[in-house]
């Protein structure tokens, strides 16, 4: 009945440490982030003002009934991303945008300088805002290649109802709904790349395992169902696995599971308690934390492209102590995670594989997810959601009183 | 820097089926310094077993008491282990889980993972002390029930 094989320690195999230097801590200049363009310029932490080639944006003409709302709305939406110089008078721009809305549909229409078209949609979603948004999104995305917030999510976890449940919202804080109705908790949300499908934890039976749930329609379906602990689960980049914890060959340790064919595969071989896993970019690397006893560690695992496959892995050092929750930026390029400063729980960014690191905020700042434009990270402090931007330090409450609000990710 | 090449030992095993939950016994890491120190046993099925958050559940021995990110069972832990081997060895029918919980100020995943592995740790001293690994199960709830549950670093043992 007992099958017992020999078994290899992750820390006599595999360990390699990164060199632990310690790097200075800025001092977070915490200016309330008023959302107000920043227009043609960024005000670099120490109050240079840098000047930068941003693009210049011409808002012209919205025709149609609901045409002057729609270019109001567009010109919030187009000076809040801080992409683009955006003017509206006759002055010349590298791009244009004109366009209708009748009836709160709208449709646009993006020139570039020589006047080629490079788009025109139209966008007929029942409100004038999503439309709006939508549209913004678009533009953002083809002038800069890089993703827009107007119509970015955030899920989040909430008490407000006496148990922890899922819930999301846009990147101000508003449109908040609840996606979880649990008997008991639903914690550690996840949002798939294309935001269609939220990856969670249940313990509706009582047991903590993963569940998945259209956002949409609101069907959902287990993932593991395994003895033991599943749980944290993270979509890989194309959305079509999960990295997550299961604990049932009776150690914990970090699984990737694969949607399509129900299998999953261990990549870690830890000794401690890992966690939090996060996948780069380039669905190759994982990062997750693990503690072994002596307080979390930040380790990076790469993951194997088929059965059999050596691998390594890496301990990341972060400069700080009981590092956890790591996140990779958008371009792969830094990891943000949680850490333990003189007692405190601080934020976080350092650059990948190496580089100095930074405290983005202090003060018990936990979980932090970064924008899909890389521009901002979100996190919790004393439950309440905030928003920072990294170049400025600039940072806003987007969500508080509702509840006590932990463990935020923004869709990727 | 050069890091070291690890063949991940499970990558054989690894594209197991999620429908391992009825999987017996799989190698893993003992985490005391016993004899068998490299030999874990794979969880049993969760069928029967009654979760704390289904109602109120029977202690079989005092709580265990973790300090900070300890993982590594104590002596005081050791003698209670002990004893509750010795009480299972005369029932042996008697199934017991074993619930980890955590204080509410840890990041909350990594309170889920560390009281998991506490659980697991003494679930795998119980299996070398005699009790039958099929009848024992855990459950990692870290902070997510602090408001309801114990905040403390702590394990508890439930006779089902």
């Amino acid at each position: 009945m007992t099958c017992r094989v020999p078994f290899f320690l992750l820390a006599s195999l595999a360990v390699a440490l990164a060199p632990a230097s310690l790097h200075a801590e800025p001092e977070v200049k915490g200016s309330w982030w008023q959302k107000i363009p920043l227009i043609g310029r960024l005000i670099d932490r120490e109050g240079e003002v840098k000047k930068a080639s941003m693009p210049r944006l011409r808002l012209a003409e919205f025709t149609g009934g609901t045409g002057a709302s729609a270019k109001t709305g567009l010109q919030d939406e187009l000076l809040a991303s801080r992409e683009f110089f955006v003017a509206t008078g006759e002055e010349t721009a590298d791009f244009t945008l004109n366009g209708s809305s009748i009836g709160g549909r709208v449709n646009g229409r993006l020139l570039d300088k020589k006047g080629k078209q490079l788009f025109e949609r139209s966008y007929a979603a029942p409100g004038l805002d999503e439309n709006i948004k939508a549209l913004a999104d678009d533009v953002i995305y083809t002038i800069t290649g890089k993703p827009g917030l107007a119509t970015s999510r955030i899920v989040f976890v909430s008490d407000k109802s006496g148990r922890k449940q899922v819930y999301v919202c846009d990147s101000d804080g508003r449109e908040v709904q609840q996606i979880t109705h649990d008997r008991h908790a639903a914690v550690s949300p996840t949002i798939s790349p294309d935001a269609s499908m939220i990856a969670f934890t249940s313990y509706r039976s009582g047991f903590p395992d993963v569940r998945l749930m259209d956002i949409h329609s609101g069907w959902e379906r287990e993932v593991s169902d395994t003895p033991g602990s599943s749980a944290g689960p993270a979509f890989s980049p194309d959305g079509s696995r999960l990295a997550m914890v299961m604990s049932f060959i009776g150690n914990p340790e970090i699984f990737v599971s694969d949607l399509n064919s129900n299998t999953a595969a261990c990549i870690s071989d830890s000794v401690g308690a890992p966690g939090s896993p996060s996948w780069h970019p380039d669905g190759k690397r994982i990062a997750f934390s693990n503690d072994d006893g002596g307080g979390s560690s930040i380790y990076i695992v790469e993951v194997p492209e088929k059965e059999g496959q050596a691998t390594r892995l890496f301990r990341w050092s972060t400069g700080w102590g009981d590092s956890t929750d790591p996140e990779w930026s958008p371009d792969g390029k830094q990891l943000a995670f949680t850490a333990r400063s003189s007692g405190q729980w601080i934020i976080g960014v350092k650059s990948y594989a190496g580089g100095g690191s930074k405290v983005i905020q202090r003060g018990g700042a936990m979980h932090p997810s970064w924008s899909p434009n890389g521009r901002y990270l979100c996190y919790t402090q004393h439950g309440e959601l905030f928003i920072h931007e990294i170049a400025t330090g600039g940072r806003r409450s987007i969500l508080k009183n509702f509840g006590r609000i932990t463990e935020p990710r923004w869709m990727r | 820097m050069d890091s070291p090449t690890m063949n991940l030992p499970s990558a054989s095993l690894l594209l197991a089926s999620l429908a391992l939950s009825a999987c017996s016994l799989v190698p893993s890491i003992s985490f005391t310094k016993g004899k068998d120190a490299s030999v874990v046993y794979a969880l049993g099925s969760r069928e029967g077993f009654s979760s704390p958050l289904n109602g109120s559940l029977r202690l079989a021995c005092p709580a265990f008491e973790f300090k900070g990110s300890q993982i590594a069972l104590s002596s005081a832990h050791e003698s209670e282990l002990v004893k509750l081997a010795e009480e299972w060895k005369k029932d042996s029918k008697a199934r017991y889980l074993i619930a980890g919980y955590t204080p509410p100020d840890l990041p909350e995943d990594h309170a889920r993972a560390l009281s998991e592995r506490r659980t697991l740790g003494l679930r795998q001293r119980l299996i070398e002390l005699g009790v039958e690994g099929a009848n024992i199960q855990t459950l990692g709830l870290g902070n997510d029930f602090s408001q309801t549950s114990p905040a403390s670093h702590v394990a508890l043992v439930y006779k089902q």
